[in-house]
C-alpha cells in the first residue's frame, strides 16, 4: 500500500495473518531445528544458518503451510533440503556471515569451557557421515523417535538404527 | 562404570547446543519479508569475504623503528612459513610496470596461474584452521587479518614477502579490520557485544609494532572501515546503542584512525542501520549502500517502511568527494575484488534470501556491467526453491580473479570479463572460504601454491 509520508514513498504493510503462529513456530521449534541442523553440519555457524533460512522459509510460504499439522517436520525437512542444495556452501563461499553466526557464544554468556568442549566434540564427530551423526544425537540426546527422524530424513527406521549402531563404534575409537 | 568416549562426545555435544544462544528474542525477518525490503543478515559482519586492498607505499615490513611511546604495545614475534611444501614454485616478479587501475601496485603478486601445487597447511599454522580472513597488500607486503571460526579470535599475519608470515602478538578480540592509513596502518579490533561492541584503535608505522590509543573518538561503533595513502573512512552507528529501532549510520573520515569526522556523501543522504559498507582497493575508496534511507518502524499493528533500496556504489580517490558510479544495481551491495584490470562487485538480493548477483567494472569503478552467469560459474542448478547465485567461487588478490566452479574447474582472469581455464587437480571443493593470496590459495586447510 504505497502512500506519500514526508515527502517519501512509503508503504504500509498491515500485519497479515499467522504471525502469531509463526511466533509460536519459532518460540518453540527454534532450538530443535538448531540442533538438527548442528548434528547435520556439525558447524555452529551452518547450523544457525539453516535454521533461520528455514524460519524464513516457513515464513515466505505462511500462507500454504497447514498450521493446524506439526509444523517441525516441514522445518527440518526445509533445513535439510537447505544443506543439501549448498544453499549454505554457496552463500559462506563469497559473502559475510551473520555476525551472531559468526560468533555464537560471543555475548555475555560466553563460556571459554563450552568453546573448548565444542573444538573437542567437533573434532571427534567429524568422523561420522552427516546421517550417521544426525542419527546418533537426536536420537540420543534430543528424544527423536527413530520414525519421525526416519520420515524427516527420509530413511528407514532400519537404516537409521545401523547408522546409530555405526557411529557409537566410531566414536568409541575417536 | 567408566563412561565410554561415544557417551562422552554425546554429552559434550549436548552440553555446546544446548548452550547457544538464540540469534534473537524475535522470529526471523517477518517484518522484511512483509515489506520486501533489505534483509540484514550479515551488515553487522564485514570479515567474511577475501577483499584486497591496493598499496601505494615505499617500504617493506619492519624497515621503521618501533613507534616511541604508547602503552600498551602489540609486536609480531615468531616468524612462520607456509611450509617448504608449499613454497611456490615461480620465482616472485616484481612487476610495477603492470599496474594498470587506479596505480595499483602488483609487484610480488605475479606467478603464472596454471595451476596449484597442493599441500596441507601444518596444524601449527593459523591459516590452517577455519578462516574469515581478508587479505592486505601494503608496501609491498601482506597482511591478513580477520577471526579464526573455530576459536572467534582475531588474528593479524603480516609477511614482507607473501611467503614468510608472522603473527602479531597482543592484540586481542573477536574480530579485526586492518586498513592502510596515511601514517601506516590502523587496525580496530572489536570484542564484546556484537551489535555494540568495544572497539579499541591500534596503529603501526612499520606492521610489526602495533600501539593501542584507545576506543575510536568521534564514532559509536564503526562497523565497516576503508583506508589509502590519502585517509580513512569508515561507516559507524550514530548512537552507542546501536540496538534501538531506526539506528542511522554515518560515513565517517580520519587522518589517523582515532578521531573520526562525519562527512556528507550527497546531500540530505541519509543510511538506516543496515548500511552501507566501504572498501577500498586500487588506491581508491568504494561506499556501497542503498539509497535514500531505508529507516523502518514497527508497532503492535504495522510495519512501516520507505520502499526505494536503490542500490548504489559511490567513489573517491580522497575519501571526501564522493561521485556515483553508473550502472543499473540489482542488491545490496556487499564486497568488492580487485584484480590487475578490473573490479567485481558482489551483491545480494534483497527479494530472495541467499540470492546473489555480480558485476564487473574495467575503469576502476567509475561504471558496471552486470555478469548474470557469475563469470564462467555459471548458476549454481538445484532442486525445488533455490537461490540464485554462482555456481562456486570468485575471489581476487589485486591480480588475479580466481574462480573455482563445486565441480572442480577452475579459471583465472586480470580483468573478470576474459577467463583462462587452468587446472585445479587435487585442490579441495567446494571453494568456500577461499583466501587468495599473491601466490597462491588458501582452503580447506591447504595451501595451493600457484604455478
Amino acid at each position: 500500500m504505497p502512500v506519500v509520508f514526508m515527502g517519501m514513498n512509503v508503504e504500509i504493510a498491515v500485519i497479515e495473518g499467522f504471525e502469531l503462529e509463526y511466533q509460536r513456530a519459532y518460540d518453540r521449534h527454534w532450538d530443535d531445528v538448531f540442533r538438527f541442523a548442528l548434528a547435520w553440519t556439525n558447524d555452529l555457524g551452518a547450523a544457525e544458518d539453516l535454521a533461520q533460512e528455514a524460519f524464513i522459509r516457513l515464513w515466505r510460504h505462511r500462507a500454504s503451510v497447514d498450521w493446524e499439522q506439526p509444523i517441525l517436520p516441514w522445518l527440518v525437512v526445509t533445513a535439510r533440503r537447505l544443506a543439501t542444495n549448498r544453499f549454505h556452501a554457496l552463500r559462506r563461499s563469497i559473502l559475510p556471515r551473520p555476525s551472531r553466526a559468526a560468533e555464537p557464544f560471543a555475548d555475555a554468556s560466553t563460556d571459554e569451557a563450552i568453546r573448548a568442549r565444542w573444538l573437542d566434540v567437533r573434532a571427534a564427530l567429524k568422523r561420522l557421515p552427516p546421517l550417521e551423526r544426525t542419527a546418533l544425537l537426536l536420537t540420543t540426546v534430543e528424544g527423536w523417535s527413530y520414525a519421525e527422524l526416519a520420515d524427516a530424513l527420509g530413511t528407514s527406521d532400519g537404516a537409521l538404527r545401523a547408522a546409530v549402531s555405526r557411529a557409537r563404534q566410531k566414536l568409541e575409537v575417536a | 562404570m567408566a563412561r565410554s568416549r561415544a557417551d562422552d562426545i554425546i554429552e559434550g555435544w549436548k552440553m555446546v547446543a544446548h548452550n547457544v544462544p538464540r540469534p534473537s528474542a524475535e522470529a526471523p525477518f517477518p517484518q522484511q519479508s512483509r515489506t520486501r525490503t533489505a534483509m540484514p543478515l550479515g551488515l553487522a559482519a564485514a570479515a567474511a569475504v577475501v577483499v584486497l586492498v591496493a598499496a601505494l607505499a615505499f617500504r617493506g615490513f619492519g624497515s621503521n623503528p618501533p613507534v616511541a611511546g604508547g602503552s600498551p604495545t602489540a609486536s609480531a614475534t615468531p616468524t612462520a612459513t607456509l611450509g617448504s611444501s608449499m613454497t611456490p614454485t615461480s620465482s616472485p616478479a616484481a612487476n610495477p610496470s603492470s599496474a594498470s587501475v587506479g596505480g595499483f601496485s602488483t609487484s610480488g603478486v605475479d606467478a603464472n596461474w596454471t595451476g596449484f601445487t597442493w599441500a596441507p597447511l601444518p596444524a601449527s599454522n593459523p591459516l590452517g584452521g577455519s578462516l574469515s580472513a581478508q587479505l592486505l597488500v601494503w608496501r609491498d607486503g601482506y597482511v591478513v587479518y580477520g577471526a579464526k571460526t573455530d576459536t572467534q579470535r582475531a588474528f593479524i599475519w603480516t609477511s614482507p614477502d607473501g611467503e614468510n608470515w608472522r603473527v602479531i602478538d597482543g592484540i586481542s578480540g573477536t574480530s579485526v579490520m586492518v586498513v592502510e592509513s596515511p601514517d601506516g596502518l590502523v587496525a580496530i579490533t572489536s570484542a564484546g557485544d556484537p551489535v555494540a561492541p568495544t572497539q579499541t584503535v591500534w596503529t603501526s608505522a612499520d606492521g610489526v609494532s602495533w600501539t593501542n590509543r584507545g576506543a575510536p573518538r568521534g564514532a559509536a561503533a564503526l562497523t565497516s572501515l576503508a583506508g589509502t595513502s590519502a585517509g580513512l573512512v569508515a561507516v559507524s552507528t550514530t548512537s552507542p546503542d546501536a540496538k534501538g529501532a531506526g539506528s542511522a549510520m554515518a560515513v565517517v573520515y580520519s587522518t589517523d584512525g582515532i578521531t573520526w569526522m562525519p562527512e556528507t556523501v550527497e546531500p540530505g543522504l541519509a543510511f538506516d542501520s543496515y548500511g552501507p559498507r566501504v572498501q577500498s582497493g586500487a588506491g581508491r575508496f568504494f561506499l556501497m549502500g542503498l539509497v535514500p534511507g531505508t529507516a523502518r518502524a514497527s508497532g503492535l499493528s504495522l510495519t512501516v517502511s520507505v520502499t526505494t533500496g536503490t542500490s548504489v556504489v559511490w567513489w573517491s580517490d580522497d575519501g571526501k568527494t564522493w561521485t556515483r558510479s553508473t550502472g543499473t544495481l540489482s542488491g545490496q551491495p556487499i564486497s568488492l575484488d580487485f584484480a590487475r584490470n578490473g573490479i567485481l562487485l558482489h551483491t545480494r538480493q534483497q527479494s530472495t534470501p541467499g540470492g546473489q548477483s555480480l558485476y564487473r567494472s574495467t575503469d576502476g569503478g567509475k561504471t558496471w556491467v552486470t555478469d548474470q552467469g557469475f563469470g564462467p560459474l555459471g548458476v549454481e542448478q538445484c532442486q525445488g526453491e533455490c537461490s540464485v547465485g554462482p555456481d562456486g567461487a570468485i575471489a581476487g588478490n589485486g591480480a588475479y580473479f580466481v574462480a573455482v566452479k563445486n565441480d572442480g574447474h577452475a579459471w583465472v582472469s586480470a580483468d573478470g570479463a576474459t577467463w583462462t581455464a587452468i587446472s585445479w587437480s587435487g585442490g579441495p571443493t567446494p571453494p568456500q572460504g577461499m583466501l587468495v593470496l599473491p601466490r597462491g590459495i588458501v582452503l580447506a586447510g591447504s595451501y595451493g601454491a600457484a604455478k
